[in-house]
């Protein structure tokens, strides 16, 4: 059947494991194999697989990719070491996200930057469209697979399968160049779900091996429907839900990512602009599951709308975050499902301890 | 597909088991894989009138929600507790532990606008083309 859809280097893979696969950002990925709330567990207790590659890679390099990427990017690229990663965004000129994404220094002038999926024609663009000085920028995402082995039996995988000292040693978003080519392979720890973990970006035509082996030393494959679950969980923002081109960083409480020390694309508006809403994590009192677009009501006010929802198999109820406005301070918050109230209350994010390997 | 000879269908997936004058409901197999993790299940409450194809209760899955008729006309004599705290039953056995109602049938009749096993796995797989 011809869909029109990209599909990873893993799609026959997917098929051989009984997977419900779906359209996602141009591409037929698996949503889950065995269920959304077993995979999202054995991800919280033991290592799950997942296979990202939808991802986009794309290269940033030469003599001006510093000064480059610190005027594109909101958070600081020139103190990154070589071997480093770090989360950041790109903003548009009034301070609206168009991304969010880790850039991966390389070398002194050699960069990747991971986007989303569904931006990463638009990300390549508006870095084409604003280069400045001897950049040289490729889209990779064709060239590289991306395999994620998240949770605490990651590591014992991970080392079994290449058996280097340097993976044990890699902290949170740190990472390791395994063959040292233009396009090399990259290990690196880091994940999606709040667990400890490693993301394989892989160059070449055989990731099959990896993800079999992986499987074989006990990673349970791991679908696009336990990916949000567990990002919801850590409380972690995705493009088009917590973040979009109509809100900031400022809404969304992540000017932790931001530089204002510096110049970059988008910084005079942040100065400027005055947000009236606010980013919440929160929890139902029930198993309902929040919903995009539900509202969120105070008392008899409406305060907002609920951007991502999902059930929470740790906790045993209904999750979720949204935007409300500023003034609303108190805990108790209720939905309104099906014409029914259902109770709830703002948390503080995250919903599950975070267990990322933090350097010393 | 797991498709019980013995058990009569809608086209909107449940399934009613006639037993004399009762007649027990859930939905299909298919059903629950459509839907994934069910997580949440609201069910009529027991001594209501339903008619045929008339709501008696939603379920909702990680990543969706889906409401459930009736296949017959009755009065519901009992629903199934279990389901509040373990809706999980729905996926793991939808035509055992995870049955929702027990109707008493008001007119035998209306199975035939239900559909029979075979006539219904047909449908499925027309549906999923």
């Amino acid at each position: 059947m011809e869909t029109g859809l990209k599909r990873t280097r893993l799609f026959e893979n997917h098929l051989k494991l009984n997977v419900k696969m779906v359209p996602f950002a141009g591409w037929e990925m698996p949503l889950f194999y065995r269920g959304i709330l077993e995979e999202t567990l054995a991800v919280r207790e033991k290592a799950g697989i997942f296979d990202v590659s939808h991802m986009g890679e794309i290269m940033v390099e030469g003599d001006s990719a510093v000064d480059f990427l610190e005027r594109v990017l909101s958070n600081t690229v020139h103190t990154l070491k070589p071997f480093k990663a770090r989360y950041s965004f790109l903003l548009d000129e009034n301070g609206g996200f168009i991304d969010d994404l880790i850039v991966y220094r390389l070398s002194e002038k050699k960069f990747i930057l991971c986007v989303n999926a569904i931006n990463t024609e638009k990300d390549f663009n508006w870095l084409i469209d604003h280069r400045k000085g001897d950049v040289k920028i490729a889209n990779l995402t064709l060239l590289y697979s991306l395999i994620s082995l998240q949770g605490k039996d990651a590591e014992k995988i991970i080392q079994i399968m290449f058996n280097k000292p340097e993976i044990l040693g890699l902290t949170f978003y740190s990472f390791f160049i395994l063959e040292d080519k233009e396009f090399p392979t990259i290990i690196s720890r880091t994940g999606y779900t709040g667990e400890d973990g490693f993301e394989v970006f892989y160059p070449r035509e055989n990731p099959e091996s990896i993800w079999e082996r992986a499987i074989e030393l006990g990673a349970v494959p791991c679908g696009l429907g336990a990916r949000d679950t567990l990002r919801i969980e850590a409380c972690y923002p995705l493009y088009g839900h917590e973040i979009t081109e109509k809100n900031t960083p400022l809404e969304a409480e992540l000017t932790r990512f931001v530089d204002m020390k510096k110049d970059f694309i988008g910084k005079d508006a942040l100065l400027k602009r005055k947000p009236s809403e606010k980013l919440v994590a929160f929890k139902l009192k029930t198993r309902n599951v929040p919903r995009e677009e539900n509202p969120i009501f105070y008392d008899k006010e409406l305060a907002g709308k609920v951007t991502s929802g999902t059930f929470s198999p740790v906790l045993k109820c209904g999750i979720g975050m949204g935007y409300i406005k500023r003034e609303f301070n108190e805990k108790d918050i209720f939905l309104e499902v099906r014409e029914k109230k259902v109770e709830g209350e703002i948390v503080n994010p995250p919903f599950v301890p975070y267990k990322v390997k933090r350097g010393g | 597909m797991n498709v019980p000879k013995e058990l009569f269908y809608t086209k909107e997936h449940e399934w009613a088991k006639i037993e004399g004058e009762i007649a027990t409901v859930g939905i299909t197999d298919h059903a629950q894989h459509q839907l994934g993790d069910i997580v949440y299940v609201e069910l009529i409450e027991p001594g209501k009138e339903v008619k045929q194809m008339e709501k008696i209760g939603v379920v909702e899955s990680v990543k969706a929600v889906s409401e459930i008729y009736s296949p017959l006309s009755g009065e519901v004599l009992e629903t199934n507790e279990t389901l509040k705290e373990h809706p999980e039953y729905i996926n793991q056995d939808p035509y055992g532990k995870g049955w929702m109602i027990k109707l008493k049938i008001k007119d035998i009749s209306e199975t035939n606008n239900l559909m029979k096993a075979e006539e219904y796995g047909n449908y499925v797989k027309e549906e999923s083309k």
